[in-house]
């Protein structure tokens, strides 16, 4: 062999040996799963990939979204596709082989070895946390089963909640931002209802309907089941019942009228000034172990907050309440648009107050302005008919005493007026001065009895009284007490029908006297009592009215009173019940000594004569003056003074004219002209109405009821002469004068 | 696969973007198409030049579906395999590289652990 030779083996042994390495790592290789193409030259070059049968699969297991791997039995990965790779965080060749434990945070564990241990009999599936090697956590979704064939081992699939998460969080912040867009829908609404009733209440005429309209809103931004709004009377002090919603009439009665101690939110609230919430009554302090817890049960009462109605000012309005039939904790928001809708409805209320208070006041002083006329013109019929009599030649002399009488009568009477609207005006600007002196309270009262004697017995009532049995001393002007007492007695007789009962009762009560003026008359309607004593105030303008009175009288009382140092009350049970006075006036103090009054003495009235003329007017004065003149004038001339009798006097006189007064006790004229109308002998008659009204709406009136004429007082007996004189023998024409 | 902006078509064209220095390593790596251990190789032999061989090696891809009569030179049987050209004596790694060890002792990167 030469050397040649051995150094060709030897390099021939070193490419074996190469080409041996190479077939070893080649086998390696396929043996590893490392190649997936072969080349095979049989005639011509060929490419087998490996690939081709399961690429499906291979492709759908490397690109599906979520990871999924095999593990051995011990838990230890075996292989994991490409997201499985990503979701740990490391290549695959990294991670293959390390157990899956180590990929999942401590919290984990227990949860991820249930699942890997429970895999190997059923799939299982559930949340774990993952740990990134760069330290990152994240939630995944496991699902565990045992592999079917081949190694003992698990499968997984794992889904990454992330995303998940992400899309559960827009959701619920989705959701969020559609609560709160409906929440600012509502929001609008409610504003939108807030500003609609403020608008209403600018125009609304009707108030009850507005009330209702307020608690429908309040209803709506409290989202309870009923609502009530009450109004605070302070004569009373308590809330009184105005509107409610959702509620029986039951509950009304109920709560109508709450008083500072009764045991509700409304009543609590009233007194501390602030709203008040009881979200449960059952667990509620004040209601709880009180008949008021069964009160709110019945109503359907579970929850209920009361915010008080307060005027600018700061005073006590009402109060609006909610309330709810489950226990119920409002919200502060709720709570913060009811406030807007309370200072609205406060507003609402202190203007409809004020509002109503001027039209009171407005209308009493129309009122008393009619009136006003009215009285004043009423003695002047009488005077002309006694002035033109005292001109008419040869006078009687009865005749011409009468006339004066009337005169003197009638005015005295215009004086008295004049000088009770003087006085009025004189304690209004604070400039009538009283003429005090040590005085006793009997000599006082009956001085004021013998004014007001004439009128009580006029109108046939008992008088009782009652005195102390000692003296009782006041520092007063005697002029002016007397005149409070006879006006209070006045009032007691004309506002008591016929026959009624008056009870004048005085009694000292510590260091003062207490004189109660009681009648079982008319009455006072509750709601007229707190106006009773203001100036223009009187019961509206009634046919019933008596004949005289200005309505100054209780206004002037009570400024009469005051200026005394003392006080007047009046109290009725309504109409129909009575009336009662109460004047309270400080004691001078001294020396009791016992005293007695003796009523006054009876008047008669006088009567008067007949005639073919009939005159009827309740204000004798002028019928009898009417008459008498037209007697001077020739006539045949009766009279009567109210409705019914006028209609016996037209049946058994038949006169051929009668002048009826509209406004009269017992019957007034319409009546009175239409009963005389429904009578055979009454169609062909002349009625004349005669009133102090000239309104257009009292001429219809008269003209609806079948006068003939109708006359504003005072009427010109030369007029009525013409009048008749012009009238046809046979049916009576309707003239107007 | 790694997700880059632009796909590239075939590996051959990836080669491109690799170029080689002086002193360059010159390697072919034999693939073929798209198989999944040829782009494993791939991926995984451009970072681990990246990482040793950073600016001084060449990679030749050469796509044996398309060009098989090429396989003949080298005398390659399984594929993907890698050769190295450059330097001398010719190696070859067979799989797809995912073994960064192995790879690195058959590119003679360094000494096989004994």
């Amino acid at each position: 062999m030469t050397i040649q030779t051995l150094d060709q083996l030897l390099q021939e042994n070193e490419n074996l040996r190469f080409r041996l390495e190479e077939a070893e790592e080649t086998i390696r290789a396929l043996r590893g799963g490392e190649v997936d193409a072969v080349f095979v030259e049989s005639g011509s070059e060929h490419i087998y990939t490996l690939e081709s049968i399961d690429r499906p699969y291979r492709l759908l297991v490397e690109q599906m979204p979520h990871g999924a791997g095999t593990l051995t039995a011990e838990g230890a990965i075996i292989y994991g596709n490409r997201r499985f790779a990503e979701l740990l965080g490391q290549p695959l060749v990294e991670i293959a082989g390390k157990p899956i434990s180590s990929f999942v945070v401590p919290d984990s564990l227990s949860v991820l070895e249930t699942l890997l241990h429970d895999g190997k009999l059923a799939e299982v599936e559930g949340e774990v946390t993952l740990q990134r090697a760069s330290g990152g956590t994240f939630p995944v979704y496991l699902g565990v089963c045992a592999l079917a064939e081949g190694i003992r081992g698990l499968c997984l699939v794992v889904t990454d909640l992330t995303e998940q998460r992400s899309y559960r969080e827009l959701k619920r912040t989705q959701k969020a931002l559609r609560e709160s867009e409906e929440r600012l829908a509502s929001d609008l609404a409610a504003a939108q209802r807030l500003q609609e009733i403020s608008c209403r209440m600018i125009q609304e005429g009707d108030v009850g309907q507005l009330y209702h309209q307020i608690l429908d809103a309040a209803m709506g931004i409290m989202r309870s089941d009923m609502a009530s709004m009450q109004m605070f009377v302070e004569s009373q002090d308590a809330l009184r019942m105005l509107a409610w919603r959702g509620f029986d009439p039951v509950f009304a009665q109920t709560f109508d009228l709450n008083r500072p101690d009764t045991r509700t939110s409304c009543s609590v609230a009233a007194r501390a000034g602030h709203r008040v919430v009881v979200p449960d009554v059952e667990t509620c302090d004040f209601i709880v172990g009180t008949p008021a817890l069964e009160h709110h049960r019945e109503s359907g009462i579970r929850a209920v907050q009361s915010t008080p109605l307060v005027s600018r000012g700061g005073r006590l309005l009402g109060m609006i309440s909610t309330h709810w039939r489950t226990p119920h904790e409002p919200a502060e928001r709720d709570l913060r648009l009811l406030d807007v809708l309370a200072r609205q409805a406060a507003d609402f209320i202190e203007r409809a107050q004020t509002e109503k208070a001027l039209r009171d006041a407005d209308r009493r002083k129309d009122e008393f302005l009619a009136t006003l006329a009215h009285e004043l013109r009423n003695p002047l019929a009488p005077i002309r008919n006694a002035i033109e009599i005292l001109k008419a030649r040869s006078v009687p002399q009865q005749e011409l005493e009468w006339s004066c009488g009337v005169l003197d009568r009638q005015v005295q009477l215009m004086g008295r007026l004049l000088e009770d609207l003087l006085d009025i005006s004189r304690i209004s600007l604070n400039k009538l001065e009283l003429r005090k002196e040590r005085v006793e309270l009997a000599t006082v009262l009956q001085s004021a009895l013998e004014t007001s004697r004439p009128v009580i017995d006029a109108h046939g009532h008992e008088l009782s009284i009652t005195l102390p049995t000692v003296a009782v001393y006041l520092d007063a002007d005697p002029v002016r007490l007397a005149q409070v007492f006879a006006n209070i007695l006045n009032n007691a007789a004309k506002f008591t029908d016929k026959g009624g009962r008056i009870y004048l009762n005085a009694e000292p009560l510590g260091d003062e006297v207490a004189v109660s003026i009681k009648d079982n008359g008319v009455g006072i309607r509750a709601e007229m009592l707190p106006s009773i004593f203001e100036i223009f105030a009187q019961p509206e303008r009634s046919l019933m009215r008596p004949s005289d009175g200005l309505g100054i009288g209780l206004s002037l009382v009570k400024g009469l009173v005051e200026k005394h140092g003392g006080n007047i009350q009046a109290k009725s049970d309504g109409p129909g019940e009575g009336s009662e006075f109460l004047v309270r006036l400080p004691l001078a103090g001294e020396t009791p000594v016992p005293v007695s009054v003796s009523p006054p003495e009876d008047r008669e009235q006088p009567a008067l004569a007949k005639g073919r003329i009939l005159i009827v007017d309740d204000y004798q004065d002028s019928a009898d003056s009417l008459a008498m003149l037209l007697r001077t004038m020739g006539n045949e001339v009766e009279t009567a003074y109210d409705g019914e009798e006028a209609i016996r006097a037209a049946a058994a006189f038949r006169p051929r004219m009668i002048l009826l007064d509209i406004g009269m006790p017992i019957l007034n004229g319409y009546e009175a002209c239409r009963r005389i109308r429904e009578q055979p002998w009454g169609r062909e008659m002349f009625l004349i109405a005669l009133t102090g009204w000239g309104q257009e709406q009292d001429r219809r009136r008269t003209e609806e009821a079948g006068f003939d004429l109708h006359m504003v007082k005072p009427v010109s007996a030369a007029a009525l002469m013409e009048l008749l004189a012009s009238l046809s023998p046979s049916k009576p024409g309707r003239r107007r004068l | 696969m790694k997700t880059e902006s632009h796909e590239p078509q075939s590996l051959a064209e990836l080669s491109a973007s690799v170029t080689g220095g002086p002193n360059a390593w010159e390697l072919r790596l034999y693939v073929a198409g798209k198989t999944a251990k040829s782009v494993a190789a791939f991926e995984n032999l451009t970072k681990i030049c990246e990482e040793h061989l950073a600016g001084k090696y060449k990679i030749e891809v050469v796509d044996l579906l398309i060009h098989p009569q090429l396989a003949k030179g080298d005398q390659i049987v399984a594929i993907p395999t890698l050769v190295r050209k450059l330097p001398e004596p010719i190696r070859k790694v067979i799989g797809d590289m995912s073994n960064v060890e192995r790879t690195l002792v058959g590119l003679q990167l360094r000494q096989a652990k004994s």
